[in-house]
């Protein structure tokens, strides 16, 4: 009983973390049909924000958080700006972003070491509080993670299904010239949803930084799981996106438990392997359409 | 009468090839002029061009007075030049009330979208009872109507139909043929190409011959071509039209 509670703790908290980063990917994706391979980088600098305004300036840390996500707002515009608006109508378009996009990575990896050093920081838990819970006592983060990540994610959902706002992204995504021709501009529309995906990374990295240590390059572990989640859970829909994460989470919360930490990546990529040859549009189709 | 878009000298096409060469075009306020010839002329791209969807190389285009030339296309959807582009194209996964509430999104048609819808609805009853209904789902002629009333939901100015009766059964192209030409009362400059001639000169009161990329003759409704003349035409021998409708030859 122990070893399952301490498995679906784990396996909440990872599901949270790869659900909020997946959706925004997934979003930037089905948008403008490109990846955003700084994203991971944006939750590690999200992390960081949150420590330098928390522990170095000595902030409370819920007003810590609440700052850094309108500042990664305006961070994911200055992306879209410079690493992928002056290239992705170019031939080729697709590749130029994706070097573009890691490039922003690597220069925001290495600002984060110019500033702050290359040591694990630890940001302080925002609720250090246990809940009991018949008979065990539950990390008041675990429900923190688990509810965030339902609330951002249904509030986006509900945005872009119910609101005309939300229509005027989802026009873009299906038919750009059309999308114009209503008289929405796109790069509006892309500049919106980097933003958009910029404060979900900043929601992803309260809840990452309150399982692990940070240290600049520890974006990338998480990004390349969130990938996997993607093609798991299918772009088509967000809940698509958050089953898989939540199923992934799931995954790496067993394997390390019972195999180890280094298990995790194996089984993971070797489920992807498996899902990709039998179902490659992933486990959620979208709403039907010829 | 004041001309509602004066297109000069424009040439337009893809990367160096121009399939529009230097037309020149004026549809005057409250008119509808109709623009027709063989396919793969460039009619299209001629009004990609003017709606900005596509580039021009040469050339200008004023609407209303305002120079629009360049201007990207969401501004100039913006200003009452409302494009309907051929084929229907919409945002499939969006239902036909989501796709026709985006149509009256411009400026000065977001006021007014709750009666402008009402009105689409009357004239296209089919989509008031597919309201509900993911667009890509419906028939190519039940999504015909759900773009032009799209077209009409942005209170246009000026109205750009391109092939609006394109694989439509004969009798929703008479029924779509009967709706715009009530909304031609109200006064609205139309401008539109279509492959079915009679159906094109019922809308209009000019037409102008496109091919190879130019306009080569025109005229207004009282000396329409006859479907022999027209046919004609389309094969490239001028011989059976009057030498007074040519133009520049």
């Amino acid at each position: 009983m122990d070893v399952l509670i301490f498995i679906t703790m784990s396996a909440v908290v990872l599901g949270s973390l790869y659900a909020l980063l997946a959706s925004g990917l997934s979003l930037i994706w089905s948008t403008l049909g490109v990846f955003n391979y700084a994203h991971g980088a944006v939750l590690i600098l999200g992390a960081y924000i949150i420590w330098a305004l928390s522990v170095r300036l000595g902030w409370p840390v819920i007003v810590a958080m609440l700052v850094a996500l309108p500042l990664l707002a305006v961070i994911g515009v200055f992306i879209e700006l410079v690493a992928v608006r002056p290239l992705l109508r170019r031939p080729n378009g697709t590749l130029l972003v994706m070097v573009s996009t890691l490039g922003i990575a690597s220069a925001i990896e290495g600002l984060i070491q110019i500033f702050w050093g290359p040591k694990s920081r630890q940001v302080p838990n925002p609720a250090p509080i246990d809940v009991p819970l018949s008979g065990f006592q539950i990390p008041m983060m675990v429900f923190i993670s688990v509810v965030l990540t339902f609330l951002l994610i249904g509030g986006l959902h509900a945005l872009l299904t119910k609101t005309e706002w939300g229509w005027s992204i989802l026009s873009v995504e299906q038919n750009r010239e059309m999308a114009q021709l209503v008289g929405i501009s796109p790069a509006r529309v892309y500049a919106t949803v980097f933003a958009i995906a910029a404060v979900l990374a900043g929601a992803a990295a309260i809840v990452y930084a309150s399982t692990v240590a940070i240290t600049p390059t520890k974006g990338s572990g998480p990004l390349l799981t969130a990938f996997v989640v993607l093609v798991f859970g299918g772009t088509a829909s967000l809940w698509g996106t958050v089953l898989g994460a939540f199923v992934i989470g799931a995954l790496e919360a067993t394997t390390t438990y019972f195999f180890g930490l280094q298990w995790s990546p194996i089984v993971v990529f070797l489920l992807l392997v498996l899902v990709m040859i039998v179902r490659p549009e992933g486990l959620v189709r979208g709403r039907k359409s010829s | 009468m004041e001309s509602a878009l004066q297109i000069k000298n424009v040439s337009a096409g893809y990367g160096k090839i121009a399939v529009v060469n230097d037309v020149s075009l004026d549809v005057a306020e409250g008119s509808s002029v109709a623009l027709f010839g063989p396919n793969g002329h460039g009619k299209t791209t001629l009004l990609r061009a003017i709606t900005g969807l596509g580039r021009m190389s040469a050339g200008s285009v004023v609407f209303r007075g305002e120079d629009i030339t360049g201007l990207p296309a969401y501004k100039i959807a913006q200003i009452g030049l409302t494009h309907v582009p051929q084929g229907g194209t919409l945002f499939p996964k969006l239902t036909v009330s989501e796709n026709l509430w985006l149509g009256g999104r411009v400026p000065h048609a977001k006021p007014h979208r709750t009666e402008t819808l009402e009105r689409v609805e009357t004239l296209f009853p089919k989509l008031a009872q597919r309201r509900d209904q993911l667009v890509g789902t419906l028939s190519g002629g039940e999504r015909q109507m759900v773009a032009i009333g799209m077209g009409l939901m942005a209170l246009p100015t000026l109205l750009i139909l391109d092939e609006p009766s394109l694989g439509l059964a004969p009798k929703v192209r008479g029924e779509i043929a009967a709706t715009l030409r009530d909304i031609r009362e109200t006064g609205l400059t139309l401008l539109l190409t279509d492959g079915d001639i009679d159906f094109l000169f019922d809308l209009s009161d000019e037409w102008k011959f496109f091919e190879e990329g130019r306009i080569t003759s025109s005229g207004s409704a009282a000396d329409r071509p006859s479907h022999e003349e027209v046919m004609a035409m389309y094969i490239g021998d001028g011989g059976h039209v009057p030498p007074t409708k040519r133009n520049g030859e």
